[in-house]
């Protein structure tokens, strides 16, 4: 009886999805150089490598014969730049020693030059201002009392800044698809909300998805970390673009576009990915009751 | 204006051996509703009119003794001896048919008009046409009958609005009853707003679009409400799987005042609702409308008509609700000048808007309220200047509110006003037609739209070259005036033409070119359009967009019309076409141009068209070969790419067969070429995040899916009483009979191994089965009975 009655909600609700098999187009491989650092300490490392196929996602071909350095001055006075050297690190990246990081300052000017075979590859960044995390607060919600987490943390006075959240569990990066970027205080890619508490659902990101296939909580005992980027208005563009990609579908989906990059090609070959290094807060702390806030300096 | 002017009086010249006028309605003699497009022939003298889109006729004719005959599909035949010798008033009332359920109604015009009518690229359909045939969850359908038509597809099931050869959902002016409707979906795009209990006719032009119409590229769908019965008090409804409908007519003042109010609401939440939990409890998802008329017949000379409707859709859960919704008001006063001069002032009020809330408000929220507001004044005037020799003209003044974001925002328990502001624009519109028999075989109907376009504000932004990164643009240059001033200024000339070579009694030969301006445009980036995309004023950096249409077509009929056949081919010039910066966010963005691209389009195919009108056995098949491009700079490295509604082959096949007055049975076929879509050549990660990459920024290079849909269904009616104040019938219908999963979209996605796969997304991934009971009852039949 149950089933008859809500007939009518099954017949509306009865789209779904499939997976398919496609034949993809073939399309020329191109770099990627996966450069969003940040200035928290720590050792720098930055990824070179080759696009793949569409299903090549497990069996990247990262390249280990590249020249990948860091350039900080002015760029008005080129010759002058200080430039620190990264390394392989034997695996799938290369790294710059923590103690070789030099310092960063708002304001800064920095730069990437990848140098691969005959082609170069330079990209530029900048240091902007980043407020500080001013606490992390928990408590149980909804009618299964999940432990819901938030980071708070206020704009400042002042458009055109703009913030990448991201949210780690136990040292485990959590959200990588569902964070939301902000402009200002506010959620999207207009200003709103200046100088505010940055809103819902950006402070969300220390809490992990609980819906569809992802059913982790938060449980007492969890590690949860909260780190806010200042980032430039290109980058927020390119996230949203690339959450847009993978988290597409529905009735309200968009058409698939590329994600754009700031990786500019000196040679022939082109080049995808970003290069930016993200002034960046971090706070963590550990659930240690079904409710609690976290306060920092 | 000069060369118009001596044309008209030209023709009246050649045409004025006429002295005297029959004029008058043509109506629905059990209730009193004028009909559209009836005949209205003097075959003694081998000429005749056409209703026009109230009833009325006018014939001027040498003194002398004719017969008038008068025809309408679904009704008997009238004729009637007439001694003209003066000008004579003549009102005639038509008689239901009452072998109408054998002689099945597929069109509620003539059956030779598609050969003797000037008009191409046109379909009209009437409410009991739209009722035959097979519709999803049994509810029939205004829009979704309307994609059965040659050259009319959407994007996919459920999709909001419908495509006219190739143009966007936007370029359709859709009229109810003159109002424009912004939006008609309900529930997405499952249904249309128009309640068929309350529509009469259904009109969609393609091409050879009169010049009374202005204001979009592609296409009119002009809907007219039932005026309601001015003689009889009557009720009908239905009881469906999704939704009941009910609607009421009759007189106030016998054959003077009559009303007509109709409306529906769906009623899946109050059956789920006591299943819900887990936080569902208080949600909300249901749709409404009503529809309601008054039809004042002053005297012989003057009509009032007063009509609106009313409709919204809700979607809401505890901290967050979506709604959206269309009002439109039409106030209209029918007079005539003289029984050649018809007259018809109009004013509508239109608005459409839509609330997006998310959290709680005062606390965590984010709250966006859209709207697009439409007033006008238009005076109409028809001029009958001789047998088949007609003039209409008229002006029109339309004003725009546009309400992009009233919008607020609230974190941590501090809310701020995000709103940005309101635009405006007036627009006028002068027009004039003449449709005259130039010889004995050809007909030609000319005329032109004169438009004007005036955007106001206080502040207007002049924007630089795209940003090399992600092509957004910037302001170089703000100007501001104390007050609302105009900011840009558009004239438009559009020149329209229709041509008709009769070959033969059973063929002719039509050609058309239209040039259609459109001054509002919609912000779309989603694959398909939604509810919340908004709508948008041309600016002094938006261009308004442009089309030149030329269409030619050949109509041939078979055994007395009962067969109808035709060839049409077309092509279309568009200028300023619309596309968006990729990854562009359209919403509370004051500079939301920055974020737009313009280019040139074209969109061009052929439709083939067999109907069969009479028998037991009717219905029609229609096959459309389109192709219709853009070239953006920007999108798809410069080149000419489809859009996303580019659709090769169209089939549509829909069949109805009366089995006896107890049964009938209808079904259709709909084969349409999967939709473009831009496929990745491989992927990438972006800090952690897999995005697929197509390597040479190629735009809708790959199809998805074709679509194949088969529908039945099976009208049952109990035997009935002609005394029986009560009729009922059971509709039982299957949609998707071959269960097939139709794409709506495909994408690449991870899995839950984070590996990339491609989705396919269907609408509809089942058959979907529905009964639904219509009624109607009449209510002196009940009193009487008493």
């Amino acid at each position: 009886m149950k089933k008859l009655l809500i007939l009518p909600l099954i017949l509306l609700f009865i789209a779904c999805e499939d997976p398919i098999e496609v034949n993809t187009p073939t399309g020329e491989s191109k770099i990627n150089i996966e450069a969003i650092l940040t200035t928290l300490p720590g050792d720098k490392k930055i990824k070179v490598s080759r696009t793949g196929g569409f299903d090549a996602i497990s069996n990247i071909n990262y390249l280990s014969n590249a020249s990948v350095a860091l350039v900080k001055g002015s760029l008005a006075d080129i010759n002058n730049l200080e430039r620190f050297e990264f390394t392989w690190d034997g695996v799938d990246g290369y790294i710059l020693d923590s103690i070789d990081v030099p310092e960063f300052s708002v304001g800064d000017s920095l730069g990437l030059i990848v140098t691969l075979e005959s082609s170069t590859f330079l990209a530029l960044t900048e240091i902007y201002r980043v407020p500080k995390i001013d606490s992390l607060v928990w408590e149980e919600e909804g009618p299964n009392d999940i432990i819901f987490a938030q980071f708070y943390a206020t704009d400042f006075q002042g458009i055109n800044d703009f913030y990448y959240p991201r949210g780690y569990l136990n040292g485990e990066r959590i959200n990588e698809t569902n964070f939301t970027t902000a402009f200002d205080a506010a959620p999207g890619q207009n200003s709103g909300l200046d100088g505010g508490v940055l809103a819902q659902p950006i402070r969300d990101i220390v809490t992990p998805p609980f819906f569809g296939d992802n059913q982790d909580s938060l449980v007492v005992g969890d590690t949860i970390t909260a780190e806010l980027l200042a980032i430039d208005f290109p980058l927020l563009i390119s996230l949203n673009l690339a959450l847009a990609q993978v988290n597409n579908g529905g009735l309200f989906a968009t058409p698939t576009t590329n994600v754009p990059t700031n990786i500019i090609s000196q040679g022939d070959e082109e080049a995808v990915g970003w290069f930016a290094i993200c002034n960046a807060s971090l706070a963590t702390a550990v659930i240690d009751s079904t409710a609690g806030k976290v306060e920092f300096e | 204006m000069k060369v118009f002017i001596s044309l008209i009086l030209l023709s009246s010249f050649l045409f004025s051996q006429e002295k005297y006028t029959i004029s008058g309605y043509v109506k629905d003699a059990e209730t009193g509703e004028s009909l559209i497009s009836a005949a209205v022939a003097i075959p003694g003298a081998k000429t005749g009119a056409n209703t026009n889109a109230y009833g009325f006729y006018s014939i001027t004719l040498p003194e002398g003794t004719y017969k008038i005959v008068t025809s309408y599909v679904g009704y008997s035949k009238y004729e009637k001896e007439i001694n003209l010798n003066q000008d004579l008033k003549l009102d005639i009332e038509l008689e239901p048919d009452a072998v109408l359920s054998e002689e099945v109604v597929v069109t509620a015009r003539k059956q030779d008009a598609n050969i003797k009518s000037v008009e191409l690229s046109t379909i009209e359909l009437s409410t009991a046409t739209i009722k035959k045939i097979p519709a999803f969850l049994g509810e029939v359908d205004v829009v979704r009958a309307i994609q059965l038509q040659p050259g009319v597809t959407t994007v996919g099931e459920g999709a909001t609005g419908f495509n006219v050869r190739g143009g966007s959902i936007d370029q359709n002016l859709v009229l109810l009853d003159e109002a424009p409707v912004y939006n008609q979906s309900h529930l997405f795009g499952f249904f249309s707003v128009f309640n068929p209990d309350a529509t009469k006719d259904v009109k969609l032009y393609k091409a050879g679009i009169p010049s009374v119409y202005g204001g979009r590229l592609s296409s009119i769908l002009d809907v007219r409400l039932k005026e309601g019965s001015d003689r009889r008090h009557q009720a009908q409804g239905g009881i469906g799987t999704i939704f009941s409908r009910f609607a009421s007519e009759g007189p106030l003042i016998e054959n003077k005042l009559s009303y007509l109010i109709a409306g529906r609401r769906s009623y899946i939440d109050v059956l789920a609702g006591p299943f819900l939990e887990d936080g569902l409890e208080n949600s909300q998802f249901y749709f409404y409308d009503l529809t309601a008329k008054l039809n004042w017949k002053i005297d012989d000379e003057n009509t009032v008509f007063a009509s609106g409707f009313f409709g919204r859709d809700v979607f809401g859960l505890e901290f967050f609700r979506f709604d959206w919704g269309s009002q439109t008001g039409t106030l209209r006063w029918n007079h005539l000048f003289s029984d050649k001069l018809f007259s018809n002032l109009t004013y509508y009020f239109s608005n459409y808007d839509y609330l997006l809330r998310f959290g709680e408000l005062g606390q965590d929220a984010f709250q966006l309220r859209n709207r697009v507001q439409t007033q006008s004044l238009k005076y109409d005037f028809e001029y009958f200047v001789a047998s088949k020799n007609s003039v209409k003209f008229g002006v029109e003044g339309i004003y725009y509110l546009f309400v992009p974001g009233e919008s607020e925002g609230a974190s941590d328990g501090f809310t701020e006003d995000v709103s940005i502001p309101n635009k405006y624009g007036v627009q006028a519109g002068y027009y004039i037609d003449h449709e005259v028999d130039l010889f004995k075989n050809l007909t030609v109907r000319y005329g032109a739209r004169l438009s004007s376009y005036h955007y106001l504000n206080d502040t207007a932004y002049v924007y630089g070259e795209p940003d090399g990164l992600i092509g957004f643009r910037s302001v170089v240059d703000t100007l501001v005036s104390d007050g609302i001033t105009s900011k840009a200024d558009y004239f438009n000339f559009e020149p329209r033409v229709a041509l008709r070579y009769q070959l033969g009694e059973n063929n002719s030969i039509k050609a058309s070119y239209d040039r259609t301006v459109q001054y509002l445009h919609l912000l779309s980036n989603t694959a398909a359009a939604t509810p919340v995309d908004q709508w948008t004023t041309s600016t002094n950096d938006l261009q308004p967009q442009l089309a030149d249409i030329y269409t030619i077509g050949y109509f041939q009929n078979f055994y007395d019309n009962s067969w109808e056949t035709s060839v049409e081919t077309y092509y279309k010039d568009y200028q300023n076409a619309l596309e968006f910066v990729d990854g562009a966010d359209l919403t509370l963005d004051e500079t939301v141009e920055r974020k737009l691209l313009a280019g040139i389009g074209r969109s061009y195919g052929v439709e083939l068209f067999i109907k069969k009108n009479t028998g037991k056995f009717t219905g029609f098949l229609s096959y459309t070969l389109a192709r219709t491009e853009r070239q953006i700079d920007g999108i798809n490295n410069g080149e000419w790419f489809p859009t996303r509604f580019d659709q090769t082959h169209n089939i549509n096949l829909s069949t109805f067969y009366e089995l006896n007055k107890k049964w009938s049975f209808g079904g259709n076929f709909v084969y349409i070429t999967g939709t473009p879509v831009t496929f990745p050549t491989g992927g990438y990660y972006i800090d952690g995040i897999w995005v697929p990459h197509n390597s040479g920024n190629q735009r809708n290079q790959q199809r998805i899916g074709d679509f194949i849909r088969v529908d039945i269904s099976a009208t049952y009616k109990p035997k009935q009483d002609p005394d029986d104040w009560w009729e009922g019938e059971w509709v039982f219908s299957i949609y998707n009979l071959l269960n097939r999963r139709n794409p709506f979209s495909e994408y690449p996605q991870l899995n839950a191994n984070g590996d990339p796969q491609f989705i396919r997304f269907s609408v509809i991934g089942s058959i979907v089965p529905a009964v639904t009971y219509n009624f109607n009852f009449d209510v002196q039949k009940l009193v009487d009975g008493e």
